[in-house]
């Protein structure tokens, strides 16, 4: 039996690994990444890089510490200094400004046709630049100056027995872990429930099961192919691990990769390796869903509608886990961390955020693991009833009479 | 030796097998005969525990099938199916595995058993490549490279030309001498008659005619005699008593007689004058069996 469920996954994980579709799926995260950067390039080298020429009517020594920071400002100050001439060539478009000052007031004028002037920046500049000037006026010192210049500091601390304060990044990225979760899980599902779907619907549809059947028993068939799309999905994440790894080792003194060691800092390796197995324990979960609804489909056709009931549970996490990113310690969520198929996307995240500690984190794993065994148990029961039974019933329909209680087992 | 007993299987209200009653020596070869839906299918199909019998038994040497039997069972299904984008060797290598047969060896056979049955193609070659009846061959050698001791073969001739069925046939009858058992399906009764031992027939669910092929025919009395005799016409054959009917075939004529007696008669009218070239009194063929017994049972 163990033989047999060990040829039957050797058989489905090869298979697959020898396609093209399976080098796609491991390809398409940096495709995308590749294809999202090149758009994001291309954006940022089409967009406009105008400098606003700006006409600056003031004082003459504002007028040079403008002249002198034209770059931070991102202006060109131009050399018209005499106003009705400034506005004459505003109105003809001719520069893209006219800034005005007089004491502490100014008025800057654009037209409709204007480049850009980020006048957040601006402001800030001369209102430094008036400090300054007052300063000066009062004959206050450089310390004196400094000391005016300075604004009022505000941090926030949270106060925990026993836990050390994160960094901003770190904290950062405890936030993001339910989102991140969330979207690997929700993508996971989505493709090797699928994959497994596929699987079963074109044995089916082939009508090879009865010489598979044949030859070894449908327990056997189940888990092997269980089995042997889990090798997959192991192989695709084994594949990100080594690259991520090599990564590390080979920029790990790059001033990029300190930047990226901060904003992981809080999390350790017991924490990801929890998380890998729960992520791996919750998805196997959906896998075996997956080949319970996959039993009862006659072809290709029908596998999107069979595939449909994981669709809907798997968006549960999914949303969930999203919206928990900014709201880790609602009661719903804290419960939701306990649940199978959703606790996966949770409970992570409320760890790392100390909304849990190990010892829930634990009791939520083992019930997920509890989940899987049971619902493994009783999906070979219902796959052995429905792997050779072809009906031109819709889907859904033979999978709930296929879960009712028979008189005999077939 | 398989032995069915008092097996019964209903789906709803349709009783699709009833009280089925056979045993399989080694050695042997049983045909399964019937119309479409006659439950031959789900009688093989019970034998492979791919369903559960509502009550009865199937044996095997005495004991219930177990898996590790069932494994060893020879299978060749009325749908046929192959992993369509697979290379002819990998899936039989893959498929002799799951019988429990070593790699290396199933390698070594599957060269022999392409011989033997003139498979058209490479190792290598995909399945979808592949013409019906080639893939038919694939399947044939699926179910039997591991030596199976008990084989079914569910409807094995159909979509073949003659001389492939032949093929098949020789197979078959190889295997018998090797001492394996083995029941099978066939609409065709030229092929049943000359590789079955036994013969059940099923009429919905229902054992109409059971036992060694020869009795059976003999029990519908010796009524078809074919005759040469240059002397006699149609109309002087249908005039003797006894004859219902008067088939020409080729130099002579095929006579339907209302009993076996009636031969006696006949045979001294046409040699009355001497010697004539031929004279075989013969029961009925199985395919005419066949048609009786469906008419019969309707």
């Amino acid at each position: 039996m163990l033989n047999q469920i060990k040829l039957v996954a050797k058989h489905t994980y090869l298979g697959r690994l020898k396609k093209k579709s399976f080098w796609g799926l491991i390809l398409a995260p940096f495709l995308f990444i590749l294809v999202s950067a090149g758009i994001g390039f291309g954006i940022a080298a089409m967009q406009s890089h105008d400098t606003a020429e700006i006409a600056v009517i003031a004082p003459a020594n504002t007028r040079q510490a403008l002249v002198n920071n034209e770059k931070d400002l991102n202006i060109k100050v131009s050399s018209i200094k005499d106003e009705s001439k400034a506005k004459e060539k505003l109105n003809a478009a001719d520069i893209d400004g006219v800034l005005n000052i007089e004491d502490d007031k100014g008025t800057l004028l654009t037209q409709p046709k204007s480049t850009d002037i980020v006048t957040d920046q601006l402001k800030n500049f001369l209102s430094k630049q008036a400090l300054s000037n007052k300063a000066a006026k009062y004959n206050l010192t450089e310390q004196q100056i400094d000391d005016l210049k300075n604004p009022f500091a505000l941090s926030s601390k949270v106060v925990e027995k026993n836990q050390k304060k994160d960094s901003d990044a770190a904290s950062a990225v405890k936030q993001g872990l339910a989102f991140g979760i969330a979207i690997t899980v929700f993508i996971i599902v989505s493709t090797y429930a699928s994959i497994i779907g596929t699987e079963i619907a074109n044995e089916k549809s082939s009508r090879i099961m009865e010489t598979l059947l044949a030859a070894s028993s449908a327990r056997g068939q189940y888990f092997g192919k269980i089995l042997g799309i889990a090798y997959l999905l192991l192989t695709q994440l084994g594949i990100y691990a080594a690259l991520i790894i090599l990564t590390v080792l080979l920029g790990q003194n790059s001033e990029m990769m300190q930047v990226v060691f901060s904003y992981f800092s809080a999390l350790t390796p017991i924490f990801w390796l929890y998380t890998l197995f729960f992520v791996v324990v919750g998805t196997s979960t959906y896998l075996v869903i997956a080949a319970i609804s996959a039993s009862v489909v006659n072809d290709q056709t029908q596998i999107s509608q069979a595939m449909m009931p994981i669709t809907i549970i798997s968006m549960i996490p999914y949303v969930v886990g999203i919206s928990s990113s900014a709201a880790g310690n609602n009661l719903l969520v804290k419960i939701l961390s306990y649940v199978p198929l959703v606790g996966q996307s949770l409970m992570p995240s409320q760890l790392a955020n100390h909304y849990a500690n190990w010892f829930e984190a634990i009791i939520s794993l083992l019930l997920s693991v509890v989940f899987l065994v049971l619902v493994a148990w009783f999906g070979q029961r219902l796959y052995a009833k429905n792997v050779l039974s072809y009906s031109d019933e819709n889907a859904l329909k033979q999978l709930w009479k296929a879960m009712l209680p028979t008189k005999k087992s077939i | 030796m398989i032995t069915v007993s008092h097996v019964n299987k209903s789906f709803g209200d349709h009783q699709a097998v009833s009280d089925l009653n056979f045993t399989i020596e080694p050695g042997e070869v049983l045909g399964l005969i019937g119309q479409n839906g006659a439950g031959k299918t789900t009688t093989f199909r019970m034998i492979l525990n791919f369903i559960d019998a509502d009550s009865g038994e199937i044996t095997w040497d005495g004991h219930p099938i177990t898996q590790e039997q069932k494994q060893k069972i020879g299978f060749l299904p009325e749908e046929r199916g192959l992993y369509q984008k697979e290379s002819i060797e990998s899936q039989v290598l893959y498929l002799a595995q799951l019988h429990g047969m070593n790699k290396e060896d199933a390698k070594a056979e599957l060269t022999d058993w392409m011989n033997k049955l003139q498979v058209v193609g490479k190792k290598s070659d995909l399945v979808q490549t592949l013409s019906k009846g080639n893939a038919q061959k694939i399947q044939m050698i699926l179910a039997l490279i591991f030596k199976p001791k008990f084989i079914i073969l569910d409807e094995p001739f159909s979509g073949l030309d003659p001389v492939n069925a032949s093929i098949f046939m020789d197979v078959i009858k190889e295997l018998k001498k090797q001492g394996a058992m083995i029941i099978f399906s066939s609409h065709n009764m030229d092929n049943v008659t000359e590789i079955s031992d036994k013969l059940v027939m099923l009429k919905q669910g229902h054992t109409v005619l059971q036992g060694p092929l020869q009795e059976i025919r003999e029990s519908f009395g010796r009524t078809r005699l074919f005759v040469e005799a240059p002397d006699f016409t149609a109309a002087d054959f249908l005039d003797m008593e006894g004859v219902t009917k008067v088939e020409a075939r080729g130099a002579g004529y095929l006579l339907y007689l209302t009993e076996e007696a009636a031969g006696h008669a006949i045979f001294d009218k046409v040699t009355a004058n001497g010697y004539i070239p031929a004279f075989s009194q013969q029961p009925p063929t199985l395919g005419e069996i066949f048609r009786t017994e469906v008419a019969t049972h309707a």
